[in-house]
């Protein structure tokens, strides 16, 4: 069967990771540059900060500093770790300081697995990337009403303190405030504020 | 000499009296020409008809002639007309006829329907071949031509040809060059194809003159006939070469351009840093432009390799690019799409190379493995390419490059990533010409000692048609190495030898000369009379005819050309200087009056 690795819509960036980036990494997009007379995208390895999506890296690794290119999906082969087998219709994410998506994570929907006949100790998996919207998570403190504070996603059904989103308690807060450890419902909203884009509690577990 | 008393025979419609007459029957396509000379009449004779001339009971008869001219000449006889008169050859101007037939494919193969097979959309598989005598019987129909004696025309040649609405007497001509042949009208009115060099001996009669030419052949010691060059099919091994700053072409490694450090001065490990499917992004600008135009697109043929023939110079080790000439084509060959036929396949290149659109690099030992290699095999590159042929490069349209690791090996360890940007490892499926260092290709020959004692050099015959051709068959092979030279010198040969023996047979000593008769002899022309004259006058009835020689008809050997040639100049003049008599004359008989 043919995949279609050859017919993705493709990105160059620069790898700004201080490390080769391998081949179909997921990467975290730090912002663009210009290299030469080219305009990139720069990324990094993904850390604590939650993106709603990641870069994955072409079929070649890209050394530090170099410019290789990417996709964005959602049609997408991703190297995963085989500490668990993706199944299709699981989703599975990026975690901090890998290259790698992990299983019970949001981002990536799993298609199944992808056979590596080049270097079979080299997982990968095809999956459809979408961009997460919403997602549930747990204040790491106290958020009073109209302010925000950092979160903690759920992942794999369990709350994780590994990737964090900026969390905002503002007008469905009815003046109370959003305690640490509560289960809360968070959506990301594009128009908020300055424009820049927030996530917001949108439900919230009982005080 | 008394006035013959046995009453002669000169006829054509409408003519009254006739004094005298010229009739050159020969070989050819061209008419015969009679000029009779004839008295002032009232009437206009018929512009068709049949013309006799004879004495006695010899009677010729040329049917169907043409009133081509006529002139009138004052001279000391007073008013003569004369009248050029043709046989009915005239009307083979006339006509075409169209047909390819005896088609050679690309190796040299006559499509026939030996091994006939219908293309693979089902066309039905086109039988072009045809024996002479088959072609013949074509064109002389075309012609116009029922009744023909083509009994004597030799089988054992396939000539190619190719009408597109041509004149089929002047293609009947060629075909009889070809295969040795003449062509004769004959007293019967039937058409007849003859083996030149073969027929009658001087018929017997009343000799006025004889005058025999003693030409005996210049026959070589040898006979030599040499093929087109020798086809080898071979699978060069490639590596990736680069245009440089000084558009001189190197190792992609031993590039000026390789990049040790990027456009901002920063370090680099050299290719494996730059992505050429982004045509290197970072490298220098200038550099850069170089890059992607060439970087993992050319890949050229690496040269010492070894082929596998013991027979080559070096026991087959080719070390120079200047000792081939690079083709564009394999020997193989295929089912031509529609056209009923087959030719060679073209070049293909397989190997070790990532494929993006099967995210698959196959390893190496399947890669570059000969065994069953063919258009459809997974490790075949499908990105289109054109071979330049001199400077011997595989140019392809997009990049065509591996994966390895830092280290370049395409097969790291388990647990090494390789996912670094590397030359592919490729193979090209193609086909050379060997040319040794004076620059002479190499075919094959067939030569034969003709025991003449004019101890010559070779008389050389090239023979364009024939194609030998060598590969190597690696079915069952695992390696380069193993595979088993294969040629078609087995099929060839015989065309060879069957060629060996028109040539020497065109060296047969032959009698030739021209013989006098007194009267009308009449002679039925073959492939050794070639020429009768009649002639009846004051002086009475003569035969002149020709053996071995003519004037005009068609030729078989270069010497016979050449003669022919030379005559023709000749007569040229000869008429030439008529002509200028002739306007002499009026021009001095319009000053008289």
């Amino acid at each position: 069967m043919t995949t279609v690795i050859g017919q993705y819509h493709w990105l160059p960036f620069r790898n700004d990771s201080g490390e080769d980036a391998p081949a179909h990494a997921v990467m975290r997009v730090t912002g663009t540059a210009v290299v030469g007379d080219q305009q990139v995208i720069t990324v990094d390895k993904p850390n604590a900060t939650f993106q709603r999506y990641y870069a994955i890296n072409s079929t070649a690794a890209v050394p530090d500093g170099r410019v290789g290119r990417c996709t964005f999906g959602p049609p997408a082969i991703v190297r995963y770790d085989n500490s668990n087998t993706p199944a299709f219709g699981e989703t599975w994410g990026a975690k901090p300081s890998s290259w790698d998506i992990f299983r019970g994570r949001p981002g990536f929907n799993i298609l199944g697995v992808f056979t590596n006949t080049r270097v079979p100790t080299i997982n990968l998996v095809h999956t459809l990337t979408y961009p997460v919207d919403v997602i549930k998570c747990t204040p790491d403190s106290n958020i009073t009403a109209g302010s925000s504070g950092t979160a903690s996603i759920y992942m794999n059904g369990a709350d994780t303190t590994d990737m964090n989103i900026t969390l905002f308690n503002d007008w469905p807060d009815n003046g109370q405030t959003l305690s640490a450890a509560k289960e809360t419902i968070a959506r990301f909203f594009g128009d908020e504020s300055d424009g820049d884009g927030e996530w917001h509690q949108i439900e919230r577990e009982c005080e | 000499m008394p006035p013959v008393a046995i009453p002669l025979t000169i006829s054509f419609p409408g003519i009254e009296s006739v004094q005298s007459v010229v009739a050159t029957d020969r070989h050819g396509i061209t008419p015969s020409f009679f000029v009779l000379n004839v008295l002032p009449q009232a009437s206009i004779p018929a512009q068709l008809g049949d013309l006799a001339i004879g004495s006695g009971a010899n009677v010729r008869i040329w049917r169907d002639c043409l009133v081509d001219a006529g002139t009138a000449t004052f001279d000391q006889n007073g008013f003569i007309t004369s009248l050029a008169i043709m046989d009915r050859r005239w009307r083979w101007q006339y006509g075409s006829v169209s047909g390819a037939y005896n088609v050679r494919d690309r190796a040299g193969n006559l499509i026939s329907a030996e091994d006939e097979e219908d293309d693979p959309q089902g066309n039905p598989y086109v039988d072009t071949e045809r024996t002479p005598q088959a072609l013949c019987e074509i064109l002389l129909r075309a012609m116009g031509e029922t009744d023909f004696d083509i009994d004597d025309v030799p089988q054992d040649v396939r000539p190619e040809v190719e009408w597109d609405r041509d004149n089929p007497a002047s293609e009947l001509a060629r075909l009889c060059d070809i295969i040795g042949c003449g062509i004769v009208l004959q007293p019967d009115n039937r058409v007849a194809i003859r083996v030149l060099g073969q027929g009658q001996d001087f018929p017997p009669g009343l000799v006025d003159s004889d005058a025999p030419t003693f030409d005996p052949p210049e026959i070589p010691t040898t006979i030599e006939v040499i093929s087109e060059p020798t086809q080898y099919q071979w699978d060069f091994e490639l590596e990736a070469v680069g245009l440089d700053r000084d558009e001189s072409i190197k190792l992609i490694d031993d590039l000026d351009i390789t990049p040790d450090q990027d456009a901002d001065g920063n370090a680099t490990r050299g290719w494996i840093d730059f992505d050429p499917v982004l045509g290197f992004p970072g490298m220098d600008e200038d550099d850069r432009e170089l890059a992607k135009l060439s970087v993992y697109r050319w890949y050229a043929i690496k040269y010492p390799f070894s082929y596998p023939d013991r027979n080559l110079p070096n026991a087959g080790e080719f070390r120079h690019k200047e000792e081939i000439v690079l083709l564009d084509r394999q020997v193989d060959e295929r089912i031509t799409y529609n056209k009923g036929g087959t030719d060679q396949k073209d070049p293909l290149v397989y190997g070790v190379w990532w494929d993006d659109n099967k995210g698959r690099q196959l390893a190496r030992r399947v890669g570059v493995n000969p065994l069953a290699v063919t258009t459809k095999s997974p490790n075949v590159v499908p990105v289109s390419f054109t071979i330049e042929r001199e400077k011997q490069i595989v140019m392809f349209s997009e990049p065509v490059y591996a994966f390895a690791d830092k280290d370049g090996n395409l097969e790291p360890n388990n647990n090494t990533d390789a996912d670094f940007y590397h030359p592919a490892v490729l193979r090209l499926r193609t086909s050379f010409y060997f040319r040794n260092p004076s620059r002479a290709y190499r075919g094959i020959s067939r030569e034969r000692a003709t025991g003449s004692g004019l101890r010559t050099q070779p008389l050389i015959v090239r023979r364009r048609d024939i194609f030998p051709s060598k590969w190597v068959d690696f079915e069952g092979t695992t390696a380069f190495s193993q595979g088993v030279l294969r040629d078609n010198f087995d099929k060839i040969r015989p065309e060879m030898d069957a060629f060996l023996d028109s040539v020497e047979q065109s060296f047969a000593p032959k009698t030739s000369g021209v013989r006098r008769y007194i009267g009308i002899v009449p002679v039925r022309l073959d492939g050794a009379l070639r020429q009768a004259t009649y002639e009846m006058n004051a002086a009475g009835p003569r035969t002149t005819i020709q053996r071995h020689q003519d004037t005009g008809s068609a030729t078989s050997t270069p010497a016979e050309l050449m003669r022919h040639y030379e005559r023709s100049r000749l007569v040229d003049k000869l008429i030439d200087d008529a002509r200028g008599k002739q306007q002499q004359l009026i021009l001095e008989r319009k000053a008289a009056e």
